[in-house]
């Protein structure tokens, strides 16, 4: 199996053959990240496809000291952003709606810092919560604390600095944290 | 906090954070429930529906019809 260098040079050169290898190896997180900005499944998978033909048309610039993973995601987030900007607004739900926005999921099993997988119920009432976050914070908590990204190469992708970008992490964190409580085991001891 | 929690503070911060935690039980609570939610980020898993063979299959042909 040739190297993600060498197939970066080989499509650089031309070689779709090759770039095929590299989206083959990087549509998955491409796709996740995407869903997680808040694309629903046909716009994240028309949007990945758009974001790959873009990194086609771009690899000419691509420097490799960056990550190729890392550039993805940039174009990927530009890609999310427009695509979301292109949404009518939200609707105004109904007054007993908001109050409660994970009130369906009433029964989930708490989660005690000691659990090592999610409970299925539990990751759909988490994934609820990201839905319920701005998405200027949800993208922040998305890139460093889903994807696994460190705070300069997320703040790089959403282009702001590392203290707005750390801002936004905890503001995002301390919103799901609020929306999760009563399903978090949080006593003492 | 999330910089405590990111082991990302400086160790003068760090120590008063301690100290306070210390003396604190509601900001325990917060540091706990934080901690809950970015383990629980952490072990998502992927999104489901994903499938790169497709992806690369459909980005292929639009490569192809581009050069036409």
């Amino acid at each position: 199996l040739a190297s993600e260098r060498e197939l970066i040079r080989r499509a650089q050169a031309g070689d779709q053959d090759a770039f095929s290898e590299l989206v083959e190896l990087h549509a998955g997180r491409v796709y996740g990240a995407l869903r997680r900005f808040g694309l629903d499944a046909g716009e994240a998978d028309e949007v990945a496809q758009e974001v790959f033909l873009r990194a086609w048309r771009g690899l000419p610039r691509f420097q490799e000291r960056a990550r190729f993973s890392t550039w993805l995601y940039r174009i990927a987030f530009n890609e999310a952003q427009r695509r979301l900007s292109r949404r009518p607004p939200p609707r105004v739900e109904p007054h007993a709606a908001r109050d409660d926005p994970l009130g369906s999921v009433a029964e989930s099993p708490r989660l005690g810092p000691e659990a090592q997988t999610l409970d299925r119920e539990f990751e759909r009432t988490l994934e609820r919560a990201l839905d319920e976050l701005p998405a200027d914070l949800r993208a922040a908590v998305v890139l460093r604390d889903v994807e696994g990204l460190s705070t300069q190469e997320a703040a790089a992708i959403v282009g702001v600095r590392e203290g707005a970008f750390k801002s936004r992490l905890h503001r995002g964190r301390m919103q799901l944290r609020a929306l999760l409580e009563p399903y978090l085991k949080l006593e003492e001891g | 906090m999330s910089g405590y929690l990111d082991g990302q503070l400086a160790p003068r911060e760090r120590a008063r954070i301690e100290h306070h935690l210390g003396e604190c039980r509601e900001c325990r609570r917060l540091l706990r429930g934080l901690r809950a939610v970015v383990d629980a980020l952490h072990r998502l898993p992927g999104a489901e529906g994903a499938d790169g063979v497709e992806i690369a299959a459909a980005v292929r042909a639009r490569l192809g019809r581009a050069r036409i």
